[in-house]
């Protein structure tokens, strides 16, 4: 099954053309990895499959899960199966953890047609994961990311992934900023995470991350398009030779 | 909120009859400090200065017409208090109608002329407690002294009418004072007057919502060395509602601390005011004063106006003052819709959660909902 295609996306900021002319398509069961150069236009893909204010499709087409996001808001796309991890978390002063997950989780299960999730249940499973991502449950306490490092924000979105249980993944840069530990901790996350079902999009500018993940396929995205495809050993060849050459001339 | 000129007159008349007015049921109360006071400050003209926001006329009409005492003292614990409306002998020497050194606060001085009930309390233990309910649109007025080392926690609650409360905290003693405004249908005038002495602790937990109109006013006069004041507070106001609300926060001595931080909402066609003053006297020096004030309007018709105003005299001070006007963050919206959270409970979430910084009280969490 599809769960993402783009077809010749071109997309603007404010005005700036950022993306243009991307074709890609993720299916159940694959892990993609996309590598590019700083401003290549990755965060702004991430924005757009999103439905974020301010970012404009221009050119082509997005389906999520086989229909086109057009006039879907933000949350409906959220409640489809689209889950982003952002390459940097935000802080939410007065907002826990704990009930920020908790209206999540309910928000999806209502959009099911279940009934919100108990509360006992909530806290064993949101435990539970924590545990996996070696996160203290102290920070479930905490205002959502505040006063956290930047690995532990990153675990963070990683424990949201967890919970929400996603059809597609596109994880922005979870990898950037973190010890070889938390490395290993949040590449586990992702492995106990995927499966036949969903799919996982990787950005990211190390090969090292692909040690941990397998992944499926590697693309290279330089001024906002695609220049480039293949597989694991795509990202060794960037990991020695950089970018040149790839662009288009 | 301008007035049309000719109201003037009117106001000129109206200032002339609380000065004659005499609450029947208090001849033992001598008013004539008030009275002069009033005098020479003048009646507040709704469009000038501090008073151009909110039109009081309507509440001093009000207050001219009332008859009979309310009795807003709930409970005390380990505190000696002593009703103004009863004719004891104490109570016509004591001096409670005085506001001398207050400043320019019409209000103030008509509440002086006017008030009908009040108290006079003093606690001399650690644990002093009292629990003050709403004026319910009457005038009082409450005198509490924390004595010397004691200690006092104040749980008020206040609506509408037009209340003073003139409290002195002396060497070493703590006030903690929670004052909590739920909704109010009519006017409400409040001030809480705070005189620090050397070494004393002064915390206010204020939580509100908006009236028809109210203006609420806050002045620490900051008397001793090492006195520390912590200020905080927020309010949502919405519907057609009406808040103005003024902290005037005078280092009149150096070595002193405060410290202050309010967030407001306002939303439908909602009206906040916020003006923060911050006045540091010359021989203030090593004084440290920090105020932020942010506000949040949530619809296109709110309006929150907000003025810091500082006046430093001295140059050994460590001060920062800053008010800001805006929307919710749309990073933070962003995020949780992209989490499935509905944008009408994102938006309440982050509205919940910029006023839980500031709201900490058990009284204001249950009056915002937080
Ligand atoms: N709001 C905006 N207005 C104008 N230009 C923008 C805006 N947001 C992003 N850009 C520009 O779009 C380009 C792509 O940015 P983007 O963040 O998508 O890059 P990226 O590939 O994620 O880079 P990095 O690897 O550094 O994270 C950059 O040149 C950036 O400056
Ligand atoms: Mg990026």
């Amino acid at each position: 099954m599809k769960l993402l295609e783009l077809r010749g996306l071109a997309a603007s900021v404010d005005e700036k053309q950022i993306l243009n002319g991307i074709d890609l398509t993720v299916n159940a069961g694959e892990v993609h990895a996309i590598m590019g150069p700083n401003g290549s236009g990755k965060s702004t893909l991430s924005n757009i499959l999103g439905g974020r204010d301010g970012y404009t499709v221009t050119e082509g087409e997005i389906e999520l899960m086989g229909a086109p996001v057009n006039g879907m808001s933000v949350e409906e796309r959220a409640l489809t199966g689209l889950f982003l991890g952002f390459q940097h978390p935000i802080e939410i002063p007065g907002v826990t953890n704990m009930e920020f997950l908790k209206v999540a989780i309910d928000s999806h299960r209502i959009s099911l047609g279940e009934e919100e999730m108990n509360t006992r249940d909530f806290m064993v499973q949101v435990r539970d994961i924590s545990k996996r991502l070696e996160l203290s449950t102290e920070f479930l306490k905490r205002f959502v990311n505040v006063g956290f490092s930047g690995g532990e924000k990153k675990r963070n979105e990683i424990l949201q992934l967890m919970l929400l249980q996603p059809r597609l993944a596109f994880l922005d840069e979870t990898d950037s900023g973190l010890d070889v530990d938390a490395l290993q901790v949040v590449a586990r996350g992702i492995n106990e995470f995927r499966s036949d079902e969903n799919g996982v999009v990787l950005v990211t500018h190390y090969q090292r991350l692909l040690n941990y993940v397998n992944v499926d396929f590697v693309h290279i995205m330089i001024n906002g398009t695609i220049v480039k495809s293949g597989d694991a050993q795509l990202a060794h060849e960037v990991e020695t030779h950089g970018y040149t050459g790839l662009g288009e001339a | 909120m301008a007035v049309p000129q000719p109201a003037n007159t009117l106001q000129g008349d109206l200032l002339k009859r609380v000065l004659a007015h005499e609450v029947q049921e208090t001849p033992w109360l001598d008013r004539s400090a008030s009275k002069s006071l009033l005098n020479c400050n003048g009646f507040p003209f709704p469009w000038k200065g501090r008073w151009q926001y909110s039109d009081f006329r309507a509440l001093v009409e009000d207050a001219l017409s009332l008859e009979g005492a309310h009795n807003a003292l709930q409970s005390s614990h380990d505190v000696d208090v002593r009703r103004f409306d009863q004719p004891e002998t104490e109570a016509q020497t004591m001096e409670f109608g005085s506001s001398d050194g207050v400043g320019d606060f019409p209000l103030i001085d008509i509440n002086g002329v006017l008030f009908r009930s009040g108290t006079k309390l003093s606690s001399i233990a650690k644990t002093g407690s009292v629990k003050v309910n709403d004026a319910n649109g009457s005038v009082d007025r409450h005198l509490m002294s924390i004595e010397q080392d004691a200690g006092m926690t104040v749980e008020e609650t206040f609506k509408t009418g037009n209340r003073v409360v003139l409290c002195h905290v002396r060497d070493n003693a703590k006030l903690e004072y929670e004052l909590t405004m739920p909704h109010g249908e009519g006017i409400g005038y409040h001030c809480l007057v705070v005189w620090l002495a050397k070494g004393s602790t002064f915390e206010l937990h204020l939580a509100s919502k908006g009236a028809q109109v109210r203006r609420n006013d806050v002045i620490v006069n900051v008397l001793g060395e090492n006195a520390t004041a912590t200020l905080s507070g927020g309010w949502f106001v919405d519907g057609s509602d009406h808040l103005d609300s003024q902290v005037y926060m005078n280092h009149r001595v150096g070595g002193s601390h405060s410290e202050q931080s309010f967030h407001g909402v306002v939303d439908d066609r909602a009206r906040s005011v916020f003006s923060g003053f911050i006045h540091i006297d010359r021989n203030a020096s090593a004084t440290e004063a920090h105020l932020t004030n942010r506000n949040i309007a949530l619809s296109t018709q709110a309006r929150a106006h907000a003025q810091p105003e500082l006046e430093i005299y001295t140059d050994d001070v460590i001060c920062s003052h800053g008010a800001t006007t805006g929307h919710l963050d749309d990073d933070s919206l962003f995020l949780l819709r992209s989490r499935g959270i509905g944008e009408e409970s994102a938006r309440a979430m982050l509205t919940k959660g910029f006023l839980r910084q500031v709201v900490h009280s058990e009284g204001g969490t249950s009056l915002l909902n937080l």
